[in-house]
């Protein structure tokens, strides 16, 4: 007589029995597999492809000028910016007049001296160029009457400034670390979405979802095990994706080339590493989960493709939104979900990544994953699920 | 022995009632068919039967057991076989066998004995290799039939089981339904053949209109409406239960 | 006569479009929803972002008497005791991008090359730290220096459609990016219904069966789905341009001014995007025939997403005119060209064309698979 297995093993056997069905349901299928290993790496490509493209530069003057009325200087270069030279020239015709020529672009800065005590500065605030030679302009004006007032007042000792740049890692790869988050998410959302569509909504069209409904086997088994094979594979393709990124790094850095794949430099800890993996397997399970939570509702795979675009289409959004900042974001941003992630992302890129917010961003995964289970749950006795 | 009292399902959704009062008795060893016609609730009620749907009210009981309180216990003893169940097309009817029998936390040796004697019994033991997709409507239905009473069920529930199959298959089948029947399992067919339900149930149930108006032996039924067939049975059933809806402005 | 067909199954896909609720939601209201929210989120993250947040830091208690004489003058500074440890924990947090850091000798300044914003910030650090040298020898010196200092005036050149043009360039961006993901989706979904679908759901052969030609069949499909993604482009947009009039009033007041002097601005917008519709559907036409299962279909549309999503990236980073020509590609720079209320046409139609001539390849391409792929 064979011993009565508990309740929790029960689960579990149903868990593995449908988790290892889908798995080889999923490997039958050589072409599905395109989505998950060949698409993603076919994105990174793209991705280092955009991000060795020169970012637009409208200038089309050959140097930046600060232009000077009313002193007497001779023109000298005082360095460059973006491969192109600065130059302070001193400008002899009345400013209105000059400004109309042609030879004052927007990119350039004109400091009117012609009232000592009421300098001016015309600029370009829209033009990047023009707005930094006008902060320019201004330390000039500030230094020259410095070194005047030192000059009457010899007795001052001024406090030297030392500057310390902070950031750990060289930033030239700005670039992919701001593309990379979205290039990810965008088709893992998607390819999620297609699976979990199928092992559901799918499987119910076939009609060989009700089949393992009328098993015996518990709820928790039958929709983690069909969960857990989506997140699988989603987990191994995000895998391919993030390896072959860090492989062409090591490459680009072992040939002594410029890293176009954005982790050369990067270092991460043990912990980190953990954290990293730990949120693979949130993600891939949480778009797992609402995947098949959508499904269930669903008659067909095509419903269930549709119902599911908004949800693809909030992550694109967040992941979009992650391109668009310029300092480091408050911590309630690594709460989050799935912009937290393209946050962590990028900090890791940028070798900013804080033990803190990692976790942060853990917690609110997982947070998320339960409540989402919770919710597939108690959908599960829908009768709409069930029809 | 199941027992159904007062059996109500109203849908949610468009709050259709498909089953609005049906009670019947059904016994071990015996053959129960359901008639009904089309529409009148005769898969709800199966469905509900088989644990898929909730019943809205009533009970079903399985040996003095209601189902709500164990229907994991009740579903690894009953077997449901419709039409629009089917088996995933990937796998081969070995696969199949094997996965399905681990869900029902067969032993393998269990499995491997209860699939070769089914897979014979059907014809499908000489493409067991082959992808369930690739087999014709009649095999593909044998080797449902197999999959599902691979954890020897003691219910059996068919919806329309013999439904565009060849007369060939239709024999195999309806012969083993009887040989089922021998080994005291009980059978629920629904059905609109009835001559396949005069020749193979025992008792009967009528459901028109989502209730149920007729549970008793085959003989009783023409017997109780005083006429020779079941076929004027059934039509008179129908005819005196029948709710004509009220066609608005006529 | 064939038109009669192209009609027939154009009314019969719309009717099956019309009683499919979340094809509706999602080809009408999503659209308007997501680029709402897409508005608001990047007001407020450029918002939160736009100025560099800096603070400096006394380890002498010297806080209060720096606030009082510097806040006025350098309003992105705060002024707090502490010492580079506090300094380097605000960083961290994000609360600050810069710190100053003032001690007996010298003036650390601790800033993050690799952000924008600590850098924008270092000019002002700069000359805050001048001033703080100075306000801490003694007051009077610094009262002396301030009355000596010029009054600086700052004379901005730019016209307000110049300040616009970074804000239009960022915003059009995303704004097409999301549009054309949405039309792309839906696309995808008609596609996989209309064109796949029917081989799916075993409905093809009576297709085949009936007297139209396949290929009439096919182009009435392709119409249809060009109506419904055109139809939630224009959703799209128009929530854009509800957005902006919403969230940034005084922008939209300036482009509205300059865009608004002619209806122009619609007929550009018509024609962007119906090249857009031209080519989405070009692509997922393919896509959807070349599949007999939905599935699968999805699967190779997730290429046909991520095409479009570089297509509208693109002008982002290249700076040749060229992009002008390529259909999606040429948003952003056709929508400065609208709030600039300097149309070209001819970049307009070329890439309109470019998206016909692909709808036609496109069409005779799917009309073969679509039979191939039904044996």
């Amino acid at each position: 007589m064979r011993k009565k297995p508990s309740s929790v093993n029960k689960i579990l056997h149903g868990m593995h029995q449908i988790f290892s069905h889908e798995m080889r349901k999923i490997m039958k299928e050589k072409s599905l597999l395109f989505g998950f290993i060949v698409l993603p790496v076919i994105m990174l490509l793209m991705t280092v492809g955009i991000s060795m493209l020169q970012p637009k530069d409208p200038q089309t003057a050959e140097a930046y000028r600060m232009y000077f009325y009313g002193l007497e200087i001779d023109s000298y270069n005082i360095g460059t910016m973006d491969e192109k030279e600065i130059w302070i020239e001193p400008v002899k015709d009345d400013p209105e007049e000059f400004m109309k020529s042609g030879d004052f672009n927007r990119c350039d800065v004109l400091v009117d001296y012609s009232d000592i005590k009421n300098v001016r500065i015309y600029y370009f605030e829209s033009d990047d160029v023009s707005s930094y030679l006008k902060m320019s302009a201004e330390s000039f004006v500030r230094q020259s009457y410095e070194e005047i007032y030192k000059d009457m007042f010899p007795d001052i000792t001024f406090r030297p400034l030392s500057t310390e740049d902070i950031k750990q890692k060289d930033d030239t790869n700005r670039m992919i670390a701001m593309l990379l988050p979205y290039m990810l998410i965008l088709p893992l959302t998607a390819n999620i979405a297609n699976f979990a569509g199928d092992t559901v909504a799918g499987d119910k069209a076939r009609g060989t979802f009700y089949q393992v409904m009328l098993s015996p086997v518990p709820p928790i088994s039958l929709i983690m095990g069909k969960i857990l094979s989506v997140s699988l594979i989603s987990l191994i393709s995000s895998g391919v994706y993030i390896g072959c990124d860090v492989l062409g790094s090591r490459i680009c850095e072992s040939l002594g080339i410029k890293d176009a794949f954005g982790f050369a430099g990067v270092h991460v800890s043990t912990p980190q590493i953990l954290l990293i993996l730990l949120y693979a397997v949130l993600l891939c399970y949480l778009f797992a989960n609402l995947g098949v939570l959508i499904s269930l509702f669903c008659k067909d795979v095509n419903q269930a493709q549709t119902a599911q675009i908004p949800v693809t289409l909030l992550c694109t959004l967040a992941s979009m939104m992650s391109m668009f900042r310029l300092g480091i974001s408050p911590k309630s941003h690594y709460l989050i979900p799935v912009y937290n992630i393209c946050l962590i992302f990028q900090d890791l890129l940028n070798a900013r990544a804080k033990m803190g917010n990692m976790l942060m961003v853990a917690l609110s995964l997982l947070v998320l994953a339960v409540a989402t289970l919770v919710v597939t749950l108690l959908s599960y006795k829908s009768e709409k699920v069930r029809i | 022995m199941i027992t159904i009292e007062h059996l109500k399902k109203t849908f949610k959704k468009n709050k259709v009632e498909a089953v609005k009062d049906v009670s019947l008795e059904i016994h071990d060893g015996q053959i129960f068919a359901l008639l009904g016609p089309n529409g009148a609730g005769k898969t709800t009620t199966m469905r509900m039967l088989s644990t898929l749907l909730d019943p809205t009210a009533g009970t079903i009981r399985y040996d003095g057991k209601l189902l709500e309180q164990s229907d994991v216990d009740i579903r690894r003893r009953i077997a449901f076989l419709t039409n629009e169940i089917r088996l995933d097309g990937q796998f081969t009817p070995d696969e199949l066998a094997d996965y399905y029998g681990r869900l029902y936390e067969m032993t393998k040796e269990q499995i491997e004995k209860n699939r070769d004697k089914l897979f014979d019994y059907f014809g499908i033991s000489e493409f067991r290799d082959r992808r369930y997709e690739t087999f014709s409507t009649g095999m593909k239905q044998k080797t449902s039939l197999a999959i599902c009473l691979l954890h020897d069920p003691d219910t059996i529930i068919f919806d329309e089981p013999t439904n565009g199959l060849d007369i060939l298959t239709q024999h195999l089948i309806e012969e083993y339904l009887l040989r089922l029947k021998s080994e005291g399992k009980c059978i629920i067919l629904s059905t609109h053949i009835l001559d396949l339900v005069s020749r193979m149930a025992d008792r009967v149930g009528v459901i028109v209109d989502g209730k149920s108006v007729f549970c008793g032996t085959v003989e009783e039924l023409p017997q109780a409406q005083g006429v020779n067939t079941l076929e004027e049975a059934f039509i008179k059933l129908y005819k005196e239960n029948h709710e004509e809806k009220a066609i608005v402005g006529k | 006569m064939h038109n009669r067909h192209v009609l027939h199954v154009m009314a019969s896909e719309w009717k099956k479009t019309r009683k499919t609720p979340v094809q509706l939601v999602m080809m009408l209201l999503v659209p308007v929803l997501s680029v709402l929210f897409l508005s608001w989120g990047m007001d407020y993250i450029l918002g939160i972002s736009s100025h560099y947040k800096a603070a400096v830091f006394f380890a002498d208690d010297k806080a209060a008497l720096a606030e009082e004489v510097l806040a006025g003058e350098y309003p992105y500074f705060s002024f707090r005791n502490g010492d580079k440890e506090d300094a380097k924990d605000l960083i961290y947090e994000g609360k600050i991008d810069t710190a100053l850091i003032v001690g007996e000798e010298e003036i650390r300044l601790i800033y993050d090359s690799s952000l924008l914003n600590s850098s924008a910030a270092l000019k002002d650090s700069s000359d805050i730290a001048a001033d703080l040298s100075m306000l801490l020898e003694g007051k009077e010196y610094y009262d002396g220096m301030q009355l000596f200092y010029p009054k600086e005036e700052l004379i901005d050149m730019s016209t307000p459609m110049d300040k616009l043009q970074k804000h239009i360039d960022q915003l059009a961006g995303v704004v097409g990016m999301i549009v054309f993901l949405m039309m792309a989706s839906n696309a995808m979904t008609i596609s996989a219904r209309s064109i796949t679908g029917e081989k799916e759901r075993q409905t093809f052969d009576t297709l085949v069966l009936c007297p139209a030609p396949l290929r009439k069949i096919l182009l009435g499909k392709m119409l249809i789905m060009m109506a419904e993604i055109f139809l939630s482009g224009v959703m799209g947009v128009l929530a854009a341009i509800a957005g902006m009039a919403i969230w940034s009033r005084k922008n939209f007041a300036t482009i509205c001014e300059q865009a608004g002097q002619d209806g122009l601005w619609i007929l550009v917008l018509i024609l962007l995007l119906l090249a857009v519709t031209m080519a989405v559907t070009a692509i997922f036409t393919f896509i959807g025939s070349a599949f007999s299962q939905t599935k699968k279909a999805s699967l190779f549309s997730s290429a046909g997403m991520v095409i479009v999503s570089v297509a509208a990236m693109l002008p982002t980073f290249l700076t040749t005119d060229l992009v002008k020509y390529i259909p999606m590609a040429n948003w952003t720079p056709s929508i400065l060209d609208i709030c600039r209320h300097d149309i070209h046409f001819v970049p307009l139609l070329v890439a309109l064309l470019i998206s016909a001539a692909l709808l036609c390849i496109s069409m005779i391409l799917s009309t073969g698979l679509w039979e191939r792929t039904s044996e």
